[in-house]
């Protein structure tokens, strides 16, 4: 059937079979007309839609198989464990169990809390840890902190903490019910900080203060629980470093923004989490406002916004004999400033500890200034420090890579044919280059300050008048033009603005083509540069897609003749070219370009390049596609092993082949081998640069994955939030980073079915699903888990 | 998904041959009939046909019923509206039992 035919075979179709029976005839005579072939065939499906219904039988939900892990029946109550015997479970969450327990030696009984911990630690590093920590958090007695009684392991092996059990109320909730006022809410939160300050004094950080470890007894003393628990149980680090972050088991919307970073805790993030808390006792409510209860969400809100003053929050709390607008008045001012100090995202700008806290809490209660206000104004100065330094950051970026371009004039001028003539030209190109360059930057420069472009002014701005400028400019000397212009495209490919790029290069072509023959290396250089930006855009536009064919194409077959014979752009827009084919799927003409370029890069590199390391992850991406996951494997094996040999290897490659091989690794089942690459190659700490981080992220989803396939959902949890911090920042549109996030997406989205929260998941999976757009493989394996995942969920209720 | 359930399928159609089993069990819960994964082949085989006609008419049959969305969802991932996916629901309905029937 032609197109045209069935087009309208389905629009009369979508509108007949909505018709009563009855109607139908009369209206297929009018819709058609004399088209007896339309009407018959319409005719034909409605009566087939009538008997349809058994073809979409529900599908035998044991074919489907989940990823959810079960719970076992509780074997633990009435148990003994050493000289106590477990009576219930009080609480199960992230960190474990905890149960009741009692000790009766006939003369007198003793309640304890006992808490078997879970995490992604090995039982025996765990053990390990506990004997280290166990004499240190056995002499933290304070009169407002959970004893840590023992420690050791059940007969599973298991490890547990016994504790003070503590018969109390949350703090927050204590508050409420109590109807406490705000002065006193503050005496209460400054016993706590004194605690908190006593402990940071035996050099034990909290990292997981939250009003759900604070109880209040009924005499109003408030108790710490889980002191240095968490440390514990961090993945990372010795017991030897004093402070880790303990991100694992925190919710993220208590943790400080160094600790979702994946940055040490120290006792200042102890602080910021002693903010929050004051917040949540002062308004009720938490200072940010989240979009989703996602781990991933909220920390890409804490670290990128500024949390609302306590006195612009509704009021949430219940005070007696007070009007949420007298509640707001009170906390105007003084309460704002000193809640805002203790949340500053740098820790250096906070209190700098628990005492200082409480003190400038003091204060206000003696009606004396605080120091929270008297550092507002330098406050507002550093943040304007802040944002100069990243103005000269940009400048930096854009500079460099401008430099970078001249390089490549002067490389150039070396293999030219008369060298010294050359030479000179080019000398005298590169300096006119330079005069502009810097002319540039300055008058960028005096913009900056006179008219405060703001935070948001990057070196895509400065770029961007930089653009400006060139289009008026050098009108009489086209050489310079053409070479600034691809100087130009290629810093905007490298901020990722594929789109200016192919501006500039398709102005540098033209300028080259003005004054040089039809295959001059320059321009053959300048068709490769633009097929370059072309498929950076193929993933989202195919006109793109055929563009960067036709530009490839012609440097291939221009380079390819016998007299270019060695030309070293040659392999590379085999290999480039073969990434755009992958991406439309056109995967045999894709290996065969690879089978191109491989030799040539063996020839002119040897065995481990880096070029021959990308053929060979194309290689791996081909199989991949083909279904071929041992090929692919080997493939992708390879391109790690080769990139790994290299001394001078970017962390790009590094952590681009590496989550290739760790995804085909983890579809073939080798868990142990993905994990142990990863925590090989990945530590925490250092600086990447924004692409890399990137790529870090989606290596991190894979890291994520395997916890949640070993169960391990809270560890999920925290990896996805560390992955979702390092995609903060930069253009949110990025294709790359959107990508990215939306494998954050699918992860938590397995997170969520492990944790049977289907409605979530199935949101969070749609959510990803529907942002696929274009035609990219990176999008189609997207889409493709997302369906996955979602086939998985158990159907609630038919439609 | 419609691919892993297919490809089950397919591999327990060639394992059974010679053997007469005519129920297998996957796992302790649910017990499935050999009827499911021949239907399920052919149901493939019919979406095969279909895609060839349009694409998009399988992509909803994928989704609606290999992935479970729901229309609206349905309509949200494929950026068409709800009337549209009902339509191309039914359509493909009607188009694969007259396929399968034949």
């Amino acid at each position: 059937m032609n197109q045209e035919l069935w087009r309208r075979v389905r629009d009369v179709f979508g509108e007949a079979h909505r018709l009563p029976a009855i109607d139908r005839t009369a209206y297929l005579e009018k819709a058609c007309g004399g088209d007896g072939v339309l009407r018959s065939e319409v005719a034909s499906l409605l009566a087939a839609l009538e008997k349809a219904d058994g073809i979409f039988q529900p599908l035998p939900q044991g074919l489907i198989s989940t990823a959810t892990h079960g719970a076992l029946p509780d074997r633990r109550i009435g148990a003994p464990l050493g000289s106590y015997r477990i009576v219930r479970q009080i609480d199960s969450g992230g960190m474990g169990e905890v149960y009741e327990a009692v000790r009766d030696d006939g003369k007198f009984q003793r309640r304890v809390a006992v808490k078997f911990v879970r995490s992604t630690l090995s039982r025996g590093e765990m053990i390990r840890r506990f004997e280290a920590e166990r004499s240190v958090l056995a002499s933290l007695q304070h009169p407002n902190i959970a004893q840590l009684i023992d420690a050791g392991t059940d007969d599973d092996a298991m490890p547990y903490l016994i504790m003070e059990f503590v018969d109390g109320k949350r703090i927050d909730e204590f508050c409420d019910e109590h109807q406490l006022s705000i002065t006193e809410r503050l005496r209460l939160f400054q016993v706590v900080c004194a605690a908190v300050r006593f402990a940071h004094q035996h050099l034990v950080v909290h990292r997981d203060i939250k009003p759900g470890n604070i109880l209040v007894a009924a005499d109003r003393t408030p108790k710490l629980l889980d002191f240095g628990i968490a440390k514990l149980l961090s993945e990372e680090g010795t017991p030897d470093e004093r402070t880790r972050t303990g991100l694992g088991f925190m919710t993220p919307d208590y943790a400080s923004p160094e600790q979702l970073r994946g940055e040490p805790a120290t006792t200042v993030s102890d602080v910021y989490a002693l903010g929050m808390l004051l917040y949540k006792l002062l308004t009720g409510q938490k200072p940010y406002e989240f979009h989703s209860a996602l781990p991933f969400d909220m920390s890409r809100t804490i670290l990128d916004t500024e949390p609302t003053r306590p006195s612009g929050k509704a009021v949430g709390i219940t005070v007696a004999g007070a009007s949420a607008v007298k509640i707001r008045k009170t906390l105007n001012g003084d309460i704002d400033a000193i809640v805002l100090m203790a949340l500053r995202k740098e820790p250096e700008r906070r209190y700098q500890s628990a005492q200082d806290f409480s003190d400038d809490i003091g204060r206000y209660l003696a009606h004396r200034p605080v120091a929270a206000r008297r550092g507002e104004v330098r406050y507002r100065a550093g943040k304007f420090i802040r944002r100069n330094r990243t103005a000269s950051i940009a400048f930096v970026i854009v500079t460099l890579a401008l430099i970078g371009g001249i390089g490549g004039v002067v490389w150039q001028a070396k293999r030219a044919q008369d060298e010294r003539d050359f030479a000179r030209l080019e000398e005298k190109k590169a300096k006119r280059i330079n005069e502009f360059l810097q002319q540039m930057i300055a008058e960028s420069d005096v913009n900056w300050y006179n008219h405060g472009t703001g935070p948001e002014a990057t070196a895509v701005d400065i770029l961007n008048a930089a653009s400006d400028r060139l289009e008026s400019n050098l009108q009489e000397e086209p050489a310079v033009k053409a070479e600034l212009h691809r100087t130009i495209g290629n810093t905007y490919l490298a901020l990722g603005r594929a789109d200016k790029a192919v501006h500039h290069f398709i102005a540098s072509l033209q300028l080259r083509r003005q004054s040089f023959a039809a295959d001059n290396h320059a321009l053959m250089e300048s068709e490769y540069y633009l097929a370059g930006a072309y498929s950076h855009l193929a993933s989202s536009d195919t006109s793109a897609a055929d563009s960067a064919e036709t530009y490839y194409k012609r440097v291939i077959a221009n380079l390819g003749r016998p007299s270019e014979r060695g030309d070293i752009y040659l392999p590379y827009a085999y290999q480039d070219y073969a990434g755009v084919l992958v991406r439309e799927g056109r995967l045999a003409e894709a290996e065969s370009s690879i089978v191109h370029a491989l030799p040539l890069f063996l020839v002119r590199y040897g065995e481990a390049h880096t070029a021959t390391a990308s053929c060979y992850a194309i290689l791996g991406h081909i199989a991949e596609q083909s279904g071929d996951s041992v090929r692919a494997e080997q493939h992708y094996r390879r391109a790690f092993n080769d990139i790994m040999t290299f001394a001078d290897r970017s962390e790009s490659n590094v952590l681009e082949s590496l989550e290739s091989l760790a995804r085909c690794l983890i579809n073939r089942g080798g868990l142990d081998e993905a994990e142990a690459l990863i925590k090989e190659c990945v530590a925490p700490g250092g600086t990447l640069a924004p692409y890399d981080r990137i790529l870090l992220g989606r290596l991190l989803c894979c890291k994520a994955r395997i916890q949640t396939l070993r169960g391990d959902l809270r560890g999920a949890d925290q990896t996805l939030a560390i992955a979702t911090a390092e995609l903060s920042g930069g253009p949110e549109k990025e294709i790359e980073r959107l990508n990215a996030r939306q494998l954050i997406a699918v992860e938590e989205g397995r997170v969520l079915i492990g944790r049977k929260a289907y409605f979530e998941a199935r949101r969070v999976l749609l959510r990803a699903r529907s942002e696929v757009k274009g035609n990219w493989d990176r999008f189609d394996r997207v889409s493709a888990s997302c369906d996955l995942l979602l086939a998985t969920i158990p159907r609630v209720g038919a439609e | 998904m419609r691919q892993i359930l297919v490809d089950y399928a397919r591999r327990r159609d060639a394992g059974k041959r010679g053997g007469g089993m005519t129920r297998v069990s996957l796992s302790e819960s649910v017990l499935v009939l050999d009827e499911d994964f021949s239907r399920l082949l052919m149901l493939d085989d019919a979406l095969r046909r279909l895609e060839q006609v349009d694409a998009r008419l399988c992509k909803v049959v994928e989704l609606r019923y290999f992935s479970g969305l729901t229309v609206g969802e349905t309509a949200e991932v494929l950026s068409v509206s709800t009337r549209t996916v009902e339509n191309d629901w039914n359509l493909a309905k009607a188009w694969l039992f007259r396929t399968m029937s034949s």
